[in-house]
């Protein structure tokens, strides 16, 4: 124990040494103020300095380390003055001993004030000595004022009888109970222990004032020390009162009622309080906060508490920083950073799914995510669920552009045991947005689930694995084109009067007619009056080659200037496609007029309406409702068609309509029906009629005609549309022949607008495979790309797709391709993988039309298609020996594939159907191998010769075999040997274990005789567009016979 | 040696058998010794002889199996004959001490009695052509070593690998 405190002593001396006292040092301080005597000094605070003789000198040395110095001061007794920076205090006598106190100053508002006490000490000769050990405080002063007066003195320690221990200082602060930055005076005398320096004794502790006798009088002090003594009696120290720093920035609204963060300068680093010796600065910066970019900045506004001159209130729309100095007399300051949140934009979400589903059955929706408005959104919380799961499909958070949505489509199978699928799609309102509908934020759907009935032919099987139009299984390559469809044509017509009295009975007839040759089952119909269905059209009819259908909708009207607008529509059925789509749409209007009230005639009084008979044909007010309305064509012969009212005046009336499909393609042939009819019961001849395409006048119409009694004439005319955006007005018009008024000339003439558009399309990438890649190779990757649409895509409108793989820096534009509408093709490249020390994960980017060039997509958001893959590190383990000798494992190879490509040939496209096939020869070389056997231990090489065969016209697509392994019974067929390729064969290897470096294999000694040796062979990794070929070779010729061993070939004997 | 002589040498014994001073019994004890000396240089000899063929015919054998174990397979199996020389010493070694039961000084002990030892002179090892060659003396004693001292018997003993069939021709 001993001899360990004899250790620690030394080392805590040490540690003393490394760590001195600072003791009531001003830290962090921006002046520096030093004091040195020839014993001791002081270093930016208050304490003692001693001098031994007369006269002394005490170099005071004043510094900044920020700032420069304005002003520095030097107090004695009742006088001041001011001194330079480095100024030597004279001590002449001990009357000039005492307090000298040091005030300087800095331009950047720090001020530091310390006091020196210069003692008279003496040298010590005699064992009994005195030393300073700490002061006794009796009063504290702010300036004049006494502050603090103790009925007993308060002693500090003192840390060699020159600075205040540190450990005071908490004791002076409570004292003077004050942050207010201030310099108060601590006022009192040094206490002084005497001891004797021979044996350690301590004979007493003394204040050098109040027991300033006993003290001199009791030791036989020398007269020097008295005067020492005397020195001591009046001492003080300097104490700078801290100040509270209240700097805040606020991030905020504009009108500063929400609250979005705050930060102090104390977050930045300030103290929490400022001496005033000290300055500092603290900057704040609008990013310090990170809020949502839903946020706009609006600016940055500045307060201060109480302001001044100095401190001046104020803002800015500009300024995104500040930078604020800081010092003990800084009055409070609050920052004020405003944001502004987005608003004005409506977020919503939409899911559309089918109302019912099979049991069973793949289904799918979509869930639509809308940003509707100006402004962008960011961060926008996107949740969805099926059944109250998430869909991983929709991404957590997405941002969307202005007026912009997001689609997701989901595919699940309906294998669920309950009756329904719950859907629910949430678009939550980000931080700093403001939705303006929050009630279109969630929406939800439910699709009924059927029990499916029994399959009833083959035909309704769902899609195999060969179907190449399910893109959604990348193992599932595109083998088949789309089935040929059959060409047909189907037209949809309405006739309908354009006008029809208030409260009267219409009728209109709906007419669709196959104008192919071909016999159409199940054709979908439909038609509308104002959006709600026409009962009277079926769902669905059977077309025989060239077979009109028409159906007669009646109706009643409403009010006058009601307008119902009729529309038709006619699609193809499954297995057909329609050669002009245009037509398969047709639309008109009627609308409904005020009763004339028909002009008395002045011979033929009017004669009041019968309300019993209001509908015979004799009556004029009524002229499109013949006697039988089932068969406008034929209308029943008036009653008196002979004898018509006479009217001198020869009242008729015509009226025509339009038939149109809504929208035509550009540069692309169209074709409307116009009637013309007579409503009179009497012939008209010579009745003008006029059709005109933009002012154009239609020669396939004629300028006059002749109508019987209720005839009705319809003329289909074709014609060719113009540029898209150009729209069509047609104008149809009839006059009454000469001689003949009609009375309801507002039926005279109809036009209507087809708008011209582009061709829709949708081009999209539907896979990339194969999503696993070997190291080091040449490969082959195949994109299916899909124009779904109305548009083909001939080699001259530019189809591109650009390839790329990040990870790689590897980009490929693969140009013409060439897709006829509404199919799909596939397109391939070669590229080379690297060598990786380890599995690689890339990403294969496909994006069609990446430069937009073709910009009348209906979406863009398939364009892109990214597949995750991986680039395996190949690495051929050492085979480990087994003489359990199995059977060879059945491989599954791959050794042909076909695949179709569309190509544009002669004007058209045409699909081809490609091969590659693999097809090896490999043969085992050994020494005996005309005996029919082989010892075993001895070697045997390989050579294995591939070859492919295709009809590809794109030879540079397929790879030539890159890998070839050999698995051999003594390695249980599991780990394979690599073979090399040398002037396109495969052989081994140089062996390792053979002296020679051979290329050959061993047979192992142990291996049974009279047994054969079989192995197995790979050849794979060719690449081709249509998948990965590969063959495996077993036995044949790729079989040894064992007999023997090497042992016995050779013989060891006495030389 | 001449008839003549043989009747002078019989005539010189006859008289010596017929002495009757007691000759012939000195006579007898010589011929009885000498035959008995003869005897022993005789069965001495064969003893030697004996030990020699012996120790030859184990040593052979060692030297056959040292040289046929250290026949290096990897070249074997590529039609090549090498012998691993130091594989073939240390296996010569190992069948001296192993199988011989000879100690570290190559002594050679019957139960407790020493019975020879071998002195290695030499042993000359090649890679190629495969052979071993051992050269040394068998060390023994004999009934006259009080005479002759030690008995050494120097031998050379060598062994070679022969390929029949090249099987493993490239």
């Amino acid at each position: 124990m001993k001899r360990n405190n004899l250790l620690i002593l030394p080392l805590m001396l040490l540690c003393c040494l490394f760590f001195p006292t600072k003791a009531f040092a001003a830290t962090d301080s921006d002046i520096h103020i030093e004091v040195t005597s020839p014993i001791d000094s002081l270093t930016d605070e208050s304490g003692v300095v001693a001098v031994e003789q007369f006269p002394a000198e005490i170099p005071i040395s004043v510094t900044a380390s920020t700032g420069t110095l304005t002003e520095i001061k030097l107090q004695y007794e009742d006088g001041w003055r001011m001194i330079p920076s480095e100024y030597v205090l004279g001590i002449e006598s001990k009357e000039k001993c005492g307090p000298y106190t040091v005030t300087a100053k800095t331009d950047e508002g720090a001020v530091m004030t310390v006091t020196v006490n210069v003692v008279f000490q003496v040298k010590a000769t005699y064992d009994t000595r005195y030393r300073t050990i700490g002061m006794n405080i009796t009063e504290i002063y702010d300036g004049e004022t006494q502050l603090v007066s103790f009925p007993e003195p308060q002693h500090i320690d003192m840390v060699n009888a020159n600075t205040v221990a540190d450990d005071e200082q908490a004791r002076i602060a409570g004292w003077i109970g004050r942050q207010d930055g201030g310099t108060y005076t601590l006022c009192g005398s040094l206490v002084v222990e005497i001891h004797n320096i021979a044996n350690g004794d301590i004979y007493g502790i003394y204040d050098t004032d109040t027991e300033f006798e006993e003290l001199t009088t009791r030791f036989g002090w020398t007269k020097k020390t008295v005067i020492a003594f005397e020195t001591m009696g009046n001492t003080e120290l300097s104490y700078q009162a801290p100040v509270p720093i209240e700097v805040e920035a606020t991030w905020c609204d504009e009108e500063k009622q929400e609250i979005y963060g705050t930060l102090t300068a104390q977050d930045k680093g300030v103290p929490e309080l400022l001496y005033p010796y000290q300055t500092t600065s603290v900057t704040f910066h609008k990013d310090d906060i990170s809020l949502s970019r839903n946020f706009s900045y609006l600016g940055l506004e500045w307060d201060y508490t109480p302001d001044s001159a100095e401190y001046a209130d104020g803002e800015s729309k500009t300024q995104t920083e500040i930078t604020q100095k800081i010092h003990y007399q800084i009055p409070a300051a609050d920052f004020y950073f405003k944001f502004e949140s987005t608003k004005g934009n409506d977020l919503s979400v939409v899911i559309r799914a089918p109302a019912t589903v099979n049991r069973g059955a793949d289904y799918s929706f979509t869930v639509i995510y809308m940003n509707s408005g100006e402004s962008a959104a960011y961060d926008v919380p996107l949740k969805g669920t099926i059944d109250e799961f998430p869909i991983e499909e929709i991404p957590a958070m997405q941002d969307f552009p202005p007026n912009q949505s997001k689609t997701y489509t989901i595919k699940r199978t309906a294998d669920t045991a309950a009756d329904e699928i719950q859907l629910w799609a949430n678009i939550g309102v980000p931080e700093g947005f403001v939705d303006g509908n929050l009630k279109n934020n969630t929406a939800t759907a439910v699709i009924k689930i059927v029990d499916p009935e029994p399959e009833p032919t083959p035909e309704d099987t769902p899609d195999t694995p060969d179907d190449p139009d399910n893109p959604g299984d990348p193992d599932n390559p595109p083998d088949q084109p789309p089935d040929e469809k059959e060409s047909c044509d189907l037209l949809a017509d309405i006739l309908a009067a354009p006008t029809v009295y208030e409260q009267e009975e219409y009728s209109f007839t709906v007419s669709f007619t196959n104008q192919s040759g071909e016999s159409l089952n199940n054709v979908p119909l439909s038609g509308t009056n104002n959006e709600q269905s026409l009962s009277e059209i079926p769902k669905a009819a059977d077309f025989a080659p060239g077979e009109t259908k028409t159906y007669t909708v009646t109706g009643t009207a409403g009010s006058a200037g009601e307008v119902y607008h009729l529309w038709a529509y006619v699609d193809t059925p499954e297995g057909f496609s329609d050669e002009n789509p245009v037509n398969n749409t047709a639309v008109t209007t009627i609308t409904v007029v005020e009763k004339p009230d028909t002009p008395d005639i002045p011979d033929t009084p009017d004669t009041p309406d019968d309300p019993d008979t209001p509908d015979t044909p004799d009556d004029p007010d009524n002229p499109d409702l013949p006697d039988n309305p089932d068969d406008p064509d034929t209308p029943d012969t008036p009653d008196d068609p002979g004898d018509p009212i006479p009217s001198p005046t020869r009242i008729c009336d015509v009226w025509t309509n339009l038939s149109t499909p809504p929208t035509v393609y550009e540069r692309d042939g169209y074709s409307f029906t116009v009637y013309f009819a007579n409503s009179t019961g009497k012939t008209l001849t010579d009745v003008p009629l006029s059709v005109t395409i933009n002012g154009q006048r239609v020669s396939s119409v004629p300028d006059t005609a002749s109508f019987t009694a209720y005839e009705k004439k319809s003329y289909t005319v074709t014609a060719t549309a113009g540029a898209k955006g150009e729209p069509l007005y047609i104008v149809t018009e009839i006059s009454p022949p000469d001689g003949y008024t009609d009375e309801n000339p507002a039926n005279n003439r109809v036009s209507a607008e087809i708008m011209v558009l582009e061709k829709p399309y949708d081009l999209d990438v539907q896979r990339i495979t194969p999503d696993r890649y070997k190291e080091n190779q040449s490969v082959v990757t195949t994109i299916k790309v899909g124009n779904q649409g109305s548009l083909d895509f001939a080699p001259g409108q530019n189809v591109t797709v650009l390839f790329e793989i990040p990870e790689l820096s590897f980009s490929k534009r693969l140009t013409a391709i060439v897709m006829e509408k509404d199919t799909w093709n596939t397109v391939s490249l070669r590229w080379d993988t690297p060598d990786v020390q380890a599995d690689k994960a890339i990403t294969l980017i496909a994006t069609i039309n990446p430069d937009g060039a073709l910009n009348n997509e209906s979406t863009d958001d398939n364009n892109v298609y990214t597949q995750q893959a991986v680039i395996e590190n190949i690495v051929y383990e050492t085979p480990e020996e087994s003489q359990t000798l199995p059977d060879p494992p059945q491989r599954t190879e791959q050794s042909r594939v076909t695949w179709w490509e569309q190509r544009y040939e002669s004007g058209k496209f045409v699909w081809h159907e490609y091969y590659a096939e693999l097809s090896v020869s490999a043969t085992l070389e050994y020494a005996t191998k005309e005996q029919g056997y082989l010892k075993s231990g001895y070697g045997y090489s390989i050579t294995v010769t591939p070859s492919v065969r295709t009809n590809y016209d794109k030879p540079e697509l397929i790879t030539a075999p890159q890998t070839a392994e050999l698995y051999l019974p003594e390695y249980r067929y599991d780990t394979a040997i690599p073979l090399v390729k040398e002037d396109g064969k495969f052989i081994f290897a140089e062996n390792p274990a053979s002296p020679f470096l051979y290329r050959k294999q061993y047979l192992p000694l142990w291996f049974p005789d009279d047994t054969d040796y079989i192995a197995q062979l790979l050849v794979t990794d060719v690449h081709t567009p249509g998948g990965t070929l590969s063959k495996w070779l077993t036995g044949g010729e790729l079989e040894i016979r064992v007999v023997d061993s090497m042992y016995s070939d050779d013989i060891t004997t006495a030389d | 040696m001449s008839a003549g002589k043989e009747e002078n040498t019989v005539g010189n014994i006859r008289p010596i058998l017929k002495n009757r001073r007691g000759d012939a019994f000195v006579f007898l004890l010589i011929l009885i010794f000498f035959i008995l000396t003869l005897a022993a240089v005789l069965m001495e000899y064969f003893r030697m002889e004996s030990l020699y063929q012996q120790v030859e015919y184990v040593l052979q054998r060692g030297v056959n199996s040292a040289v046929e174990y250290s026949m290096r397979d990897e070249y074997r199996r590529d039609g090549y004959a090498l012998l691993d020389t130091e594989e073939a010493q240390t296996q010569l070694y190992a069948y001296l001490h192993d199988s011989m039961g000879l100690d570290a000084q190559l002594n050679k002990y019957v139960g407790t009695e020493w019975n020879y030892r071998l002195e290695i002179k030499e042993i000359l090892v090649t890679e190629r052509p495969p052979r071993l060659t051992l050269t040394g003396e068998i060390v023994s004693r004999s009934v006259f070593s009080f005479l002759t001292g030690e008995v050494r018997l120097p031998f050379t003993i060598s062994s070679v690998n022969t390929q029949t069939t090249e099987g493993g021709l490239e």
